[in-house]
């Protein structure tokens, strides 16, 4: 991290800190409000990627969202929270290009009022709330850096009305295997076959060390979840997910995933037409695509072929149906 | 090849540019703007088309100098601001400004400033301009009286990650601004090129699409069959879906047998159908 901007309201703050100490080179900017630099224009999404900075940040409000209709694993109430905006990942088909205009990292450090503010949310509802982590940015990616899914691990050990899902593609799980699996929460790892992971996923790791944190998850204990999205189509589709799926059950006991689901390709329009015009040379995003409700997706016959041969896959030879659950969309 | 154009304020700031990259005078009618293709090279060692425009003092001369010279050459990738300014450090000392904010209006601007590793160890400050020069000297903010109109002017053509500051500090609280000779800016600014020559060659054209060869087919075949902009704009985006998707683009020869866009487009379309991608 060559470049830090700070709040000056959280500079001094502990936490804040700590998190400057881990890059004694960077240099240091301070600024009034995040969004002075996060939200300026004239940004270049594509040309940051190669070289992002760091914002470390307060959050005010707005921490605990709603997710959007079809975003869930069978609970009745259902939101989100990014305790960072931006992903030190860079997949092709992220809607985070197309969303924001820089592609800085954005780390809200006062956790303690997301805690608070779930907690209160989760004691307006009688029954059970899930939360999902991982929306807005990598859940665990950073995590050496800000120890935030440390902390939210011990704030929802208190909470049992209250359900984690942290989302990632990290292999950052020491202070998850370092500690005891709390029930409340599942470990859901975004996976794509191994060559769409190589040429898409840039940065990510690989398929197989994926697997072999999920493996390593579970024998220690975690509720695991599995997360096919976004599927993509290509020529040899079907022979690369049914690989995939192999591959994934051959080393987890399918029996003791809490959860597993499909997520086709989709994005906003207005996302989709800036993603292009940053990645104009990307495949993925040149291929033949339609348009429906002002979601850019694949045609309607290959969007369903591609769900209905994955989930005939999954169904008949590794999962349950009450394991199951089509579409928790966000690409 | 990219484009970066140099701007100062003073004569004595642009001559030590002028001999050391060998610029010589376009001869604009309005503009003192200079030009040399050659030289430092980028990270990558492209050759780069230099620039280097003396728009005179003040940010209002700096923002109309700056917005003329960009609409004059709309090739420029990059420009750099290379000048004097006050600031309590020591005399000669180069920074870049990671922060140039408007001393009027309030109004700041972030560069997006290159990776450390290739800007080695420059110090970054924050640039103030003012409308009158200013003495109330801090370590981290330099008062300049051109960046913010650069700034502005620039940043509605060019991404922030392609337009920097890089100053020199020629008045501080032991040397005051009355000190300063057209000598002594001369001088500083000759010791700044090191530094400014590290920019220049971090500057990341490499992260931006080449898309030299999709437009100059698409000139060639607008060159041959009308066009109205619609139908420019589609082509150029099935041009690139082409060459993203096919691996290269489609062959010159039988595009121009079509007589019109319409033909054309309903060939480029059929094919890019039938294209499949395979991992």
């Amino acid at each position: 991290m060559d470049t830090i901007y700070i709040e000056r309201e959280v500079m001094s703050l502990p936490r804040t800190q700590a998190m400057l100490d881990k890059y004694p080179k960077a240099r240091h900017v301070t600024v009034e409000r995040y969004t002075d630099v996060f939200n300026a224009p004239g940004q270049n999404f594509r040309v940051q990627k190669s070289n992002p900075a760091l914002i470390l940040a307060k959050k005010h409000g707005n921490r605990v969202l709603p997710t959007p209709p079809d975003y869930h694993i069978g609970g009745q109430n259902n939101y989100y929270f990014s305790h960072m905006l931006n992903c030190i990942y860079d997949c092709r088909y992220c809607f985070l290009q197309g969303m924001y205009r820089s592609a800085n990292y954005v780390v809200f450090v006062n956790y303690e009022d997301f805690f608070e503010d779930i907690q209160t949310t989760s004691n307006n509802n009688t029954e059970p709330s899930w939360f999902f982590s991982g929306y807005d940015c990598d859940s665990l990616a950073l995590e050496p850096m800000t120890y935030f899914m440390e902390q939210c691990l011990a704030a929802f050990d208190s909470m049992p009305n209250a359900w984690l899902e942290i989302r990632t593609k990290s292999t950052q799980i020491r202070n998850l295997t370092s500690r005891k699996p709390i029930d409340n929460c599942v470990v859901a790892y975004s996976l794509s076959p191994e060559n769409i992971a190589r040429t898409e996923e840039h940065k990510t790791p690989s398929l197989a060390k994926r697997i072999k944190a999920l493996k390593l998850l579970q024998d220690h204990g975690w509720k695991i979840g599995l997360r096919f999205d976004p599927l993509l189509k290509a020529e040899n589709s079907q022979q690369l997910y049914s690989t995939l799926f192999e591959q994934v059950f051959a080393e987890i006991d399918a029996s003791l995933v809490h959860s597993v689901s499909l997520g086709p390709f989709r994005l906003p329009k207005p996302f989709f037409k800036k993603m292009i015009r940053l990645y104009p040379d990307s495949a993925l995003l040149s291929a033949s695509m339609s348009v429906r409700d002002n979601m850019v997706s694949y045609d309607e016959n290959t969007e369903a072929n591609l769900i209905n041969f994955c989930e005939s896959q999954l169904l008949n030879e590794y999962i349950s149906s009450e394991q199951y659950f089509p579409c928790v969309s966000v690409s | 090849m990219p484009a970066i154009c140099l701007i100062t304020a003073l004569p004595s700031e642009a001559r030590p540019l002028i001999k050391h990259f060998r610029l010589s005078a376009v001869g604009h009618k309005h503009l003192r703007l200079y030009q040399a293709v050659a030289g430092p090279g980028n990270a990558n060692q492209h050759a780069i088309t230099l620039y280097l425009l003396q728009c005179g003092v003040g940010k209002l001369n700096a923002a109309a100098d700056t917005a003329a010279m960009l609409q004059l050459l709309p090739s420029v990738d990059a420009v750099i601001n290379v000048g004097i300014a006050g600031c309590e450090r020591p005399l000669g000392e180069t920074i870049i400004a990671h922060c140039v904010q408007d001393n009027a209006s309030s109004r700041q601007w972030y560069p997006h400033l290159p990776s450390s590793k290739l800007v080695g160890n420059a110090v970054s400050v924050q640039v103030q301009t003012v409308d009158t020069p200013a003495d109330n000297y801090t370590h981290d903010t330099a008062f300049d009286m051109e960046a913010s109109g650069i700034v502005h002017a620039a940043s509605k053509v060019l991404d922030l990650a392609f337009i920097h500051c890089v100053k020199v500090v020629s008045d501080n609280g032991q040397s005051s601004i009355e000190r300063i000779t057209s000598e002594s800016v001369a001088q500083h600014v000759s010791n700044s090129i090191p530094v400014l020559e590290t920019l220049m060659a971090a500057l990341p054209f490499d992260s931006q699409p080449n898309l030299a060869d999709i437009q100059a087919l698409s000139q060639t075949l607008q060159a041959r069959i009308h066009f109205s902009s619609t139908e420019q704009h589609t082509l150029n985006q099935l041009l690139q879906r082409h060459k993203a998707l096919l691996g290269q683009l489609p062959d010159e020869t039988s595009l121009l047998q079509h007589a019109t866009a319409k033909s054309l487009r309903q060939h480029l379309v059929a094919e890019l159908d039938n294209a499949n991608i395979a991992y």
